[in-house]
């Protein structure tokens, strides 16, 4: 029986990540994890991009990327997610990576922006501004 | 100790379930994660100048759980169908693989230098064991070759640039091979025993020999050991 409570809250927390499908039970009652769940769906499709954003400048390595992503909480939960998307970044041949020494410790793995990179953050732009614009306006319509 | 002990402990089963959390996906993306996260792991605790098991815990908990990482990455990929969606509108020949001419990894990063690199101190070794001016010269290629690759590649750190320079710069593969042309002189009357001092041990006697074993296979055992480690690390990153 004790077992259940880890177990329920296990399943619950997979539903707010939106990893299993469904409604969490008296989600109008907890409105932290509804907003967590929303801020994950409306990552899903930003948060590449701004990875590409990081190295518009040069190139950058995992922990720097992670810590400022993160910093606000907003962008990122958890560091550790970056990774899968930085290898995905680089299998699909947005980003390009090299080895290169570090001043103490061991080598690093740079991510630099290629060609495809800099074009694909280029379309994200052209299509966020008037889209995060038109969000801006229905919703200050709404309230008005 | 104890406490950097304990630390390398909870980063290892952080690592341990990751890497189980991770098994459904192929290999290669799997080590590439968990590479991109023990690197992470690595620079973060560097940047504290006496890390403690709280900073351990903190750091680890920043990364998250390995469950959410996993699922993070087996979600079907928003990365792959937007590129291609970019792609094709941008880009007219819808070639998948476009990648592969933008991610050209550069020369003494490839995943063969580290095996080139042991193979050729390798070479270098036994050429000069089995000795003659001619074959000197070989070893002596081979031996440059091996040196300046292990400290022109970026695929090993500072650290093991200098271990691997230390054993097979010089050091103890001197050592062995001028004392071995000592015993080879001292037993001159078989002129073999000074060209091939390697075969000719046998005949000497037991002090010779134990001269001899420590000689040659102490730092036998050293530079093998050191190859099979710098083969291992430069691997480990030269893979992708």
């Amino acid at each position: 029986m004790p077992v259940m409570v880890p177990m329920a809250s296990a399943l619950h927390e997979l539903i707010t990540l939106g990893i299993l499908p469904g409604m969490v039970p008296g989600e109008e009652h907890n409105r932290p994890q509804a907003d967590a769940r929303l801020l994950t769906n409306l990552r899903r499709g930003a948060l590449e991009y701004c990875v590409l954003a990081r190295l518009r400048h040069g190139e950058s390595y995992g922990l720097d990327i992670a810590q400022a992503l993160s910093a606000d909480g907003v962008l990122i939960a958890s560091e550790g997610t970056l990774y899968p998307l930085l290898s995905r970044l680089r299998r699909s041949g947005l980003v390009a990576s090299s080895w290169r020494e570090s001043h103490a410790g061991p080598p690093r793995r740079y991510y630099r922006l290629t060609p495809d990179g800099v074009a694909a953050l280029a379309a994200f732009e052209r299509t966020w501004t008037p889209f995060r614009d038109a969000v801006d306006r229905a919703l200050k319509g709404a309230n008005a | 100790m104890n406490s950097s002990g304990q630390r390398i402990a909870e980063v290892e089963r952080y690592i341990h379930e990751l890497a189980i959390a991770l098994s459904g996906l192929p290999a290669d993306e799997r080590e590439d994660v968990i590479s991109g996260i023990r690197e992470h792991i690595d620079d973060a605790l560097l940047a504290i100048a006496v890390p403690t098991p709280d900073d351990v815990r903190r750091i680890l908990d920043d990364l998250g759980d390995p469950l959410a990482i996993a699922a993070d990455a087996g979600a079907p990929s928003a990365t792959r169908s937007t590129t291609s969606g970019n792609s094709s509108s941008q880009h007219a020949s819808g070639s998948p693989p476009a990648p592969g001419t933008a991610e050209t990894v550069p020369l003494l990063q490839r995943d063969w230098i580290p095996a080139a690199t042991v193979i050729a101190f390798a070479v270098a070794g036994v050429f000069f064991w089995a000795g003659g001016p001619g074959v000197w010269l070989l070893a002596a290629a081979a031996w440059l070759a091996g040196l300046v690759t292990l400290l022109a590649s970026p695929l090993w750190s500072g650290y093991e640039n200098l271990i691997g320079t230390a054993v097979f710069g010089g050091g103890p593969v001197l050592a062995a091979g001028a004392g071995t042309l000592m015993l080879g002189w001292r037993h001159r009357p078989s002129m073999l025993g000074a060209w091939l001092p390697g075969l000719d041990w046998w005949r000497f006697g037991p002090l010779d020999r134990l001269v001899a074993l420590f000689l040659v296979a102490i730092p036998l055992v050293i530079a093998v050991g050191t190859a099979i480690w710098l083969l291992r690390r430069g691997s480990a990153r030269a893979r992708r």
